[in-house]
């Protein structure tokens, strides 16, 4: 990030909740019904607890290396081939991540919306969109979310308030009835629901108050997690424990049974597509701008924007790599597992770990410290 | 009908060709004279008025000046009769006489309100086609510049495309002292600054830049002075040329200055913190920084009360989305996805298209096409039939061309609540920007239907959130850490909450009402409040 | 860099544009829509004969051919649009059908569409369908219903809040009648369940009926019964293991609904006195109780409160109907009325049938955890066994207008 515009608190939030409820938001009701039946949402609830956790972890690691990101404290402290190591594992995990979520968005578009247009097609034009914005700063980012952030959040839960008398609470319980040790194996897939926070690692310099990260990363997570265990409460209470591990997205299908009789609109699903277009691509850009700040720090850019479009292509090609979506959630899975967890979980605590064994790093910043007006 | 102007012949523009001013005054007035012939040969409206003065018509004295840009009363009364009749009747000490004819004439006789001394001819031509006089007296090596300026104007007139319901009725007009004049009638601060330069290299015109010392944010106002000092170009006609030379994005659709006929909105904005820049020759006042949400702002809804403002300023929101997306939105409906209306007006949609030789978009684009001619044409020709053909044009060629089973009476309905919608807004250079941002999200929906208006949607909300106007963000209230200033966004919260200045433009003098103004006591201090200035001024508003 | 990549980025625009005009893939104007309404599966049954008889009909000719009797084909699907071009008064002209039904036979549902849409001008749409029907025989053809099942729920256009009919008899008659009432078929459907005021119909959707099926096996579908020129709807077809087991009739349906908590209004019919004295109720509510004994028998208790007023008696002057006695007693046969038609629906599905249709095991499953253990894998026989007591309270509040 060149010298530019720090965001607020309430842009890093707007980002984060922006950035997490992407693709997974449609899954996550089946998911978690498959890893502990009626009480997939109490999965969240502790999910989003310890995801909590480390972001907190992560933003000390934020105030005691001022100004840089994991980039350049990784190498600091796990010695610098490690650290370069690590920043390009980062960097390909973001890409992957990315290349998901346009194929993801481009499967569920052609099976909704857009029956007989290419899937190239489709994930070229979300892929080219999320370029212009990547080619800007963060701050723009920041205040797109702050704008759409409302507007997701609030809509969907609005249209859903009209299906509460379809909604059978009974189909959550019996409650706690799940054995603890598959409550804990579900631990690892629903953390990888709340893929993105990482971010923090990359974005918390920019912020105008690094200080107020914890805060600011505390209220988004939990919106977040608000968000997903009402989906899954309403997704469940409307299809019961069976019929929700058939349906692939069940969050979409439940839109598609609402109606708002007399309205306009009458199928509601249309909107809620509309508002999950924007999301998608909200998560879409902010992971690839994620890994375009890495490469930047990397070879030391004052500006990321050339970068942008040969990543595009190398998106595109990663993206259309599945052959069918059977494949893809596959891929997916294996993604989350053997890179979501490790650089999601893992790594953070690693480094935080090496910087207490190493005690680097102060409220003041250390001697290795760069500044982010170097080079502008 | 005249009015007295002035301009302080300050700094010029440093420009290379006109760098310093090199024809110094000759004693000789004849040789100056004959300076100022040659320089305006073949400009016949110069008028050399050659006379003498003094009891015995020793001192040789010439007037010049440009027929129609002087106030000839005031020539003749002031300069001339006093010159030449009443020096005569004065009881003066002959003595006194045959010393410095110059400074006496400047002095004393000369009656005029603004006299000036000029050494250099080359300016002094400058002055003279703005609108001086001229006086030389023959022996002195130096000009006395008379300002007699007054010409035909068109006066106070109501503003043509701001008007209001409630609300002054005063417009600017083409003179920038008038302009300035209605200005300092409503903020009588001797903090508003009032800062005059010529920009054009051959039109020299006078552009006056309108700021309160105390509440701007200087930063903005160096970037200003900054960009309009940069500009070089022949002439500055209007105030359009320098708006596009200052604007932060030129490829943008949207405007990133404001500009308006009104004096009451620009005194409102001065005491925001902003600058406004007015130009000689045009109404139009350029009012910098901007942010979206100003351009869906009029005067009248701070003259009314809170509900029914706030209540049209939503409107004028939604209008403003309905005129920019509904197209785009129907051609996404009715081409791919039918499924998302009711079944009912899904059939009598199909059933009023059957027979309808185009596809949806196309005949979009032609009925907005043959709206935007029309409203073109309705400007250009002449008063009530220019407005006549604008509305009978549209009804009868689209009901014509229903009948005909070219469009479905649908599109025509469309395409009506879409210009209906686009007249409600407020400013018209983002009615323009929307104009054109329909066409593209037309474009769009016809590709790709609903997931391509959300794309369109999408490039141009990003494309807001990257634009600034001189360093504020271009979507700044609804974004970023000001929130109170949303009150002023979609809504308009009540006279009595909005007692912070807007931080994001300012961050100076933040407090503008204090508690207890609204019941005439004038409140107590109530210390820090908001920014970090919080000294208000003592007294609120009479 | 940055003028070859600005090059670079218009050059893209360009191609972008260019995809942009030449693309638009799935367009399909709203006219050129095939709208139906209403969709209708039967079984097919493959003659041989006719295929014979079919292939010899076709020798000679050379126009366009209909789809063979032959083996591959075991379903007759058909469809119903309406005629929209009637919408637009002047200026066309339209065939005065209010309604186009189409018929073909397939080896599945999307096939058959897609023969279908060989034959019609306009792309087949199902976003707007209100009503699925099946006919008998293939409710009765246990892997033929399950395939079809699950192409209805696969279907991503094909709605979950749609209505779901079992048809006495073929489907396809329900679509090709001519009504008298409303000529767009499928919104007269519609607008039959929209009424829901008797409970002799079973008002589930497609979505329920789905979920339930999937979770025990068996459900209750309402059925249609097709007239000269109206459909009735009214009873339904039980199914069990996925596959037609029996049809109840009416007061069954309704008695059946009544277990379920559902079909809030109606009429029942006591007899007090030799006078067939009509409730019409306006509330039910249900609360079920399970409890097990220490002998493993499983005890269901269901009980109804009921409320409603009173809207017929005699013209006569002896009796009134408002007096609290009278009331009293009509509350006692009411409710004895209405016990008997729930026991005896319950004996029949529990008993006889062994259908669990009112998520009596999912009752358990949710509020009693420890019984479900034990019961939950050999449910289907322990459910018979079940001994149920059913209790009806009612409640008469109003008595008309008069006395």
């Amino acid at each position: 990030m060149n010298s530019q515009e720090k965001i607020t608190s309430n842009q890093l939030m707007a980002i984060m909740i922006s950035l997490l409820i992407g693709i997974g938001i449609l899954t996550l009701p089946r998911t978690v019904t498959e890893e502990a039946g009626p009480d997939g949402w109490l999965l969240v609830l502790v999910g989003g607890i310890i995801v909590i956790i480390i972001s907190v972890v992560i933003s000390r690691l934020g105030i005691m290396f001022p100004n840089q990101t994991v980039v350049e404290y990784g190498s600091t402290l796990l010695s610098k081939p490690l650290g370069i190591l690590f920043s390009l594992g980062f960097f390909v995990y973001f890409v992957l991540f990315c290349a998901f979520e346009a194929r993801v968005f481009s499967e569920i578009t052609k099976q909704f919306l857009l029956d007989r247009t290419p899937t190239e097609v489709i994930v070229a034009t979300i892929l080219l969109t999320s370029a212009y914005l990547v080619r800007k700063d963060l701050a723009t980012i920041g205040r797109m979310g702050e704008m759409i952030v409302p507007v997701f959040i609030i809509v969907p839960f609005l249209f859903l308030s009209a299906a509460i008398p379809d909604m059978d609470l009974t189909n959550l319980l019996p409650f706690m009835g799940t054995s603890p040790v598959r409550f804990l194996a579900g631990l690892g897939t629903i953390v990888t629901s709340y893929l993105g926070f990482e971010t923090l690692l990359l974005f918390q310099p920019a912020m105008n108050r690094p200080q107020d990260a914890a805060k600011a990363m505390s209220v988004a997570l939990g919106v977040v997690m608000v968000s997903y265990i009402l989906t899954v409460i309403a997704s469940v209470s409307i299809f019961g424990v069976y019929e929700i591990q058939r349906l692939i997205w069940p969050t979409f299908t439940m839109f598609r049974t609402i109606k708002i009789p007399g309205a306009f609109l009458e199928n509601v699903h249309g909107v809620i597509m509309a508002i999950w277009v924007v999301t998608v691509y909200m998560t879409l850009s902010i992971f690839f701008f994620a890994a375009v700040t890495i490469m930047g720090r990397l070879v030391k850019v004052r500006d990321h924007a050339f970068m942008v479009l040969p990543l595009t292509f190398i998106i595109y090609f990663l993206a259309m790599v599945p052959d069918n979506i059977a494949v893809l959630y596959e891929y997916l899975d294996m993604f989350s597992i053997y890179l979501g967890v490790p650089f999601g979980l893992i790594f953070p605590l690693v480094i935080y770990a090496a910087a207490i064994i190493r005690k680097m790093g102060t409220e003041r910043g250390n001697k290795d410290e760069r500044s982010l007006e170097e080079g502008s | 009908m005249g009015f007295l102007g002035r301009t302080m012949n300050k700094k010029d523009n440093k420009k290379p060709e006109q760098d310093q001013p090199r024809d110094r005054a000759f004693s000789s007035l004849d040789k100056n004279l004959g300076y100022f012939k040659d320089k305006l040969k073949d400009c016949d409206d110069v008028v050399y008025r050659e006379f003498r003065v003094g009891s015995k018509q020793q001192y040789g004295f010439a007037l010049i000046f440009v027929d129609g840009l002087i106030d000839r009363n005031m020539i003749n009364e002031e300069v001339l009769k006093s010159l030449m009749l009443d020096i005569r009747r004065a009881n003066m000490n002959p003595g006194v006489f045959s010393r410095n004819i110059f400074t006496l004439a400047f002095n004393g006789a000369v009656t005029t309100g603004e006299v000036e001394e000029e050494e250099y001819l080359d300016k002094a031509i400058v002055s003279l086609l703005a609108g001086d006089s001229l006086l030389l007296i023959d022996g002195y090596k130096k000009v006395i510049v008379i300002g007699s300026k007054g010409w035909p104007n068109r006066g106070v007139q109501e503003p043509q495309t701001e008007a209001v319901i409630r609300g002054s009725r005063d417009g600017f007009s083409e003179t920038l002292r008038i302009n300035t004049a209605l200005l300092r009638r409503r903020l009588r601060d001797p903090e508003l600054k009032i800062k005059q330069i010529r920009l054009g290299v051959r039109s020299k015109t006078d552009v006056a830049i309108a700021y309160m010392d105390n509440i701007v944010d200087k930063k903005v106002l160096d970037e200003v002075e900054k960009r309009l000092r940069s500009i070089n170009m022949d002439g500055i006609l209007e105030s359009g040329y320098i708006e596009q030379f200052i604007e932060d994005s030129w490829y943008s659709p949207f405007p990133q200055v404001q500009n308006t006929e009104r004096p009451d909105r620009v005194a409102a904005a001065i005491l925001e913190g902003r600058v406004a820049i007015i130009t000689d020759n045009t109404p139009f006042v350029l009012l910098v920084p901007v942010t979206i949400n100003m351009l869906f702002q009029s005067a009248e809804d701070y003259y009314e009360r809170w509900f029914i403002a706030s209540f049209i300023r939503i409107m004028r929101y939604v209008s403003a989305f309905i005129s920019l997306t509904l197209p785009a939105i129907y051609i996404a409906i009715t081409s791919y996805h039918p499924g998302l209306i009711p079944t009912d007006l899904a059939l009598y949609i199909a059933g009023t298209r059957t027979g309808v030789p185009f596809p949806a978009f196309i005949e979009a684009v032609i009925m907005e096409m043959t709206l935007e001619l029309l409203r073109e044409a309705g400007i250009r020709l002449p008063g009530p039939i220019g407005q006549t053909i604008g509305i009978v044009g549209g009804l009868v060629i689209g009901q014509a061309a229903v009948q005909a089973g070219l469009v479905s009476p649908i599109m025509v309905i469309v395409v009506a609540v879409t210009a209906i919608s686009s007249f409600a807004l407020s400013s018209y250079s983002i009615g323009i920007s929307f104009r054109f941002l329909r066409f593209f999200l037309i474009a769009l929906s016809a590709a790709f239907g609903l997931f391509g208006v959300m794309l369109g949607l999408l490039i141009m909300l990003v494309h807001l959130c990257s634009l600034k106007s001189f360093g504020i963000p271009y979507l700044a209230p609804l974004v970023g850490n000001a929130y109170y200033e949303m009150g002023d966004s979609f809504i308009r919260v009540p006279l009595i909450a909005m007692h912070r200045r807007p931080k994001t433009l300012s961050g100076r003098n933040m407090i503008r009402i204090r508690p207890g103004g609204k019941n005439g006591q004038s409140g107590s201090e109530t210390g820090n409040i908001g920014g970090k200035d919080g000294r208000g001024y003592e007294k609120t508003g009479e | 860099m940055k003028g070859p990549l600005k090059k670079a980025v218009s050059y893209v625009l360009a191609a972008a544009l260019v995809f942009c005009a030449t693309g638009c893939w799935d367009r399909v104007e709203i006219n050129n829509r095939y709208f139906v309404l209403a969709l209708a599966v039967d079984k097919f049954e493959y003659s041989e004969a006719e295929e014979k008889k079919q292939e010899e009909e076709q020798q000679g000719q050379n126009g366009v051919q209909q789809p063979a009797e032959s083996r591959r084909n075991r379903l007759v699907v058909s469809i119903v649009a309406p005629n929209v071009g009637l919408l637009k008064s002047e200026g066309t002209i339209v065939t005065e059908e209010m309604k186009f039904p189409l018929s073909t036979v397939g080896p599945n549902t999307q096939e058959a569409i897609t023969q279908l849409d060989t034959r019609l001008n306009g792309r087949i749409f199902f976003g707007h369908v209100k009503a699925v029907l099946i006919g008998e025989r293939l409710l009765k053809d246990r892997k033929l219903f399950m395939e079809t099942m699950d192409e209805l729920e696969r279907d991503h256009q094909i709605g979950r809040n749609i209505d779901f009919l079992a048809v006495k008899g073929e489907a396809k008659d329900a679509l090709f009648i001519k009504p008298l009432v409303e000529p767009i078929i499928g919104t007269y459907l519609e607008q039959i369940f929209q009424q829901r005021r008797t409970g002799r119909f079973h008002g589930r959707k497609l979505g329920e009926i789905i979920t339930t099926i999937h979770e025990t096996g068996g459900a209750l579908i309402p059925r249609l019964t097709v007239g000269e020129n109206e459909l009735k709807v009214a009873g339904a077809c039980v199914i069990k293991n996925h596959k037609h087991r029996a049809w109840l009739g009416e007061l069954e349906t309704r008695a059946a609904q009544w277990i379920d908590g559902m079909a809030e209004e109606g009429t029942v019919s006591v007899e007090m006195q030799g006078i067939w004295v009509p409730f019409e109720m306006t509330g039910l509510e249900r609360s079920m109780e399970v409890t097990k004994d220490d002998d493993g028998n499983i005890y269901l208790d269901i009980s109804l409160t009921v409320e409603g007023e009173i809207a017929g008696y005699i013209y006569q002057i002896h009796r009134e109907v408002m007096d609290e006695k009278f009331i009293k007693e009509a509350q006692t046969a009411i409710g004895r009325e209405m016990t008997a038609e729930c026991t005896g629906v319950m004996d029949k599905v529990k008993n006889e049938f062994g259908v669990d249709i009112w998520g009596i095991g999912a009752h358990i499953r949710k509020f009693h955890p420890e019984i479900w253990r034990d019961v939950k894998d050999n449910w289907e026989e322990v459910f018979p066994d079940i001994e149920v007591n059913i209790s009806v309270l009612v409640n008469v509040r109003r008595i008309g207008i008069i006395k």
